[in-house]
C-alpha cells in the first residue's frame, strides 16, 4: 500500500483566524494527504500530544497573533523533551525578519500570505519524503 | 525498511507502554496489510486481556465524537485506560482525508489515561477501514481496559461496526426522520442501544417517544433494546449509559452471546482479508481471451499460489 502522508494542522495561541489553516488543510487533503485538524486555540502541549498520538509525518502551524516566536519555541522544546522528531512548517502573519531566527530554532519552512497551494504541497512532500518532487 | 525491521525497532518500547511506539505500531499495521497478521500473531502472544470494544455509529453531526468524549472522560476519571479509534472518510478521488474528530475530544485529549487515534477509511465502504481489526488488536496488546471505536458518519448500510465491536450504540440526532426511517433495515438493526443525543433540543422528547413506540412494534430482541436520552455536550444521561454498557457486556459474557459475536467477527475478518487480496489479484490481471469460467479459475489459481508463498 502506498504510504499516506499524515499531517497535523494546528492553531496554537489565542487568535481565532482559522480560514488560512482550513484552506491549507483542505489543499493538503486534496493532494492525497491525511490531515488531522485540531482546530483553534490549542495549547502547545495539546499540539505536541496530538503529533505524538497520531504518528504524524509533519506538523503545520498557523499563527496570526504575533506570538509565533514564543509559541514555536515552546512547541519545539516540548517536542525535544518527548523525543519527537517531526518537521514543522509555519504559516500566517510572520515578519520576514523573524524567519531566519525561526529556521534556526527548528522550523523547516515558513509560508507567508500569497503562497500558492502548489508550493506548499510540493515543499511538504519534499520535507516528508526527504527528496525533491 | 522492511516491516520486520520496523517492528523490532519499536516492540520493546511498545511493551514498556510508550505512546510513540503504540502510534508507530498502528501505522505499521495500517500500511502493511499483507504482513499485519504476522505482527498481530506476535503481539497476541503478549496480550494479557481481551479488552471490551464499544462502537459508536450514527449519521454525520449526530454527536458521536462529543458523546465519546463525555463517555471516555467518565472512565478516565476512574483511572481506566482507554484507547479511542476515530474513523473519518478518505476521498475516493484523491485518497486524502480531513480527520476532525479530535476537535470534539479536547476534554480527554490531554488525559494520561486516554489515547486517541484518527484513522482514514482508505477506500473501505462499511464505515470503518480495512485495517480496523488489526488496529483494535494492537490496542488490546498495548493493555487498554476498553477500546472505543467511532465510525465515519454512517448512513443506512454502513454496518461493519457490528462485526468489529462487542457492543454497538447508534447515536441519533432528534431531527433524523420519522418512524418509517426507524423501520428500515440496516443500521437500525445493528444497535444494542440507541442514544437520542441533543435531548435539550425542543423536538427531542417527541423523537424519543416515537423511537420507543416504533421499537415496541419490533421483534422480541429488538423491542427490548434500550433507548438513552442524552445530551453529550451538557453531560446529561452519560453516566447511565456508561453503567449500562458494562452491565450489557457482563450479561453477554454470562449468556455466551459474546462468543457468538467473537465467531462472527473472526469470519468477517477472514472474509475481509480474502476480499482484499482477491481484489488486488483481479484488478492486476488481464482478462485477455479468457471466458468467464477460465478467468475465474485463473484468479483462484493465482490466489492459491499467493497464499502458498505467504506461508
Amino acid at each position: 500500500m502506498e504510504k499516506r502522508i499524515r499531517v497535523v494542522v494546528g492553531k496554537p495561541g489565542l487568535d481565532g483566524h482559522d480560514r488560512g489553516s482550513k484552506v491549507v488543510a483542505r489543499a493538503l487533503r486534496d493532494a492525497g494527504m491525511e490531515v488531522i485538524y485540531t482546530g483553534i486555540r490549542q495549547t502547545p502541549e495539546e499540539i505536541v500530544n496530538t503529533v505524538l498520538q497520531e504518528d504524524a509525518d509533519i506538523l503545520g502551524l498557523s499563527i496570526l497573533s504575533g506570538a509565533h516566536m514564543k509559541l514555536c519555541q515552546k512547541i519545539i522544546k516540548l517536542m525535544k523533551e518527548k523525543e519527537i522528531n517531526v518537521p514543522i512548517f509555519l504559516g500566517g502573519i510572520i515578519p520576514a525578519d523573524d524567519i531566519p531566527e525561526l529556521k534556526k530554532m527548528g522550523v523547516n519552512e515558513v509560508f507567508g500570505p500569497g503562497t500558492s497551494f502548489e508550493d506548499i504541497i510540493k515543499r511538504v512532500k519534499e520535507i516528508v519524503l526527504g527528496t525533491a518532487v | 525498511m522492511s516491516w520486520e525491521q520496523q517492528y523490532n525497532l519499536i516492540s520493546d518500547d511498545f511493551f514498556k507502554g510508550r505512546i510513540y511506539a503504540l502510534a508507530k505500531m498502528i501505522t505499521l499495521v495500517e500500511n502493511n496489510p499483507d504482513s499485519a497478521w504476522k505482527i498481530i500473531e506476535t503481539l497476541k502472544k503478549n496480550t494479557l486481556r481481551d479488552a471490551p470494544t464499544v462502537g459508536f455509529t450514527g449519521s454525520p453531526g449526530a454527536g458521536k465524537s462529543t458523546l465519546v468524549s463525555a463517555y471516555v472522560s467518565m472512565m478516565a476519571a476512574k483511572n481506566q485506560k482507554i484507547g479511542v479509534i476515530a474513523v473519518d472518510p478518505s476521498s475516493p478521488f484523491t485518497m486524502g482525508a480531513f480527520l476532525g474528530d479530535r476537535i470534539r475530544m479536547r476534554d480527554i485529549s490531554e488525559s494520561e489515561n486516554v489515547y486517541i487515534r484518527s484513522v482514514a477509511s482508505r477506500g473501505s465502504v462499511g464505515g470503518l477501514c480495512d485495517a480496523i481489526y488489526d488496529i483494535v488488536d494492537v490496542m488490546k496488546a498495548f493493555g487498554f481496559d476498553k477500546i472505543i471505536i467511532e465510525t465515519v458518519g454512517a448512513g443506512q448500510s454502513e454496518i461493519e461496526i457490528v462485526y468489529v465491536a462487542d457492543t454497538v450504540l447508534l447515536v441519533m440526532s432528534p431531527d433524523s426522520g420519522d418512524e418509517i426511517q426507524m423501520f428500515k433495515a440496516g443500521i437500525m438493526e445493528i444497535a444494542d442501544g440507541y442514544v437520542v443525543n441533543k435531548i435539550d433540543l425542543p423536538q427531542a422528547n417527541a423523537f424519543s417517544v416515537k423511537l420507543r413506540n416504533t421499537l415496541a412494534l419490533e421483534n422480541d430482541v429488538k423491542s427490548k433494546r434500550k433507548v438513552f436520552e442524552v445530551s453529550a455536550s451538557k453531560n446529561i444521561g452519560v453516566e447511565e449509559l456508561e453503567k449500562w454498557i458494562d452491565e450489557f457486556y457482563s450479561d453477554m459474557s454470562s449468556s455466551g452471546e459474546i462468543f457468538k459475536r467473537h465467531e462472527r467477527r473472526l469470519k468477517r475478518r477472514v472474509r475481509s482479508n480474502l476480499m482484499r487480496v482477491m481484489d488486488d489479484i483481479i484488478s492486476s490481471q488481464e482478462v485477455g481471451k479468457n471466458s468467464l469460467r477460465e478467468f475465474k479459475s485463473l484468479i483462484v489459481k493465482k490466489y492459491i499460489q499467493e497464499e502458498a508463498c505467504d506461508d
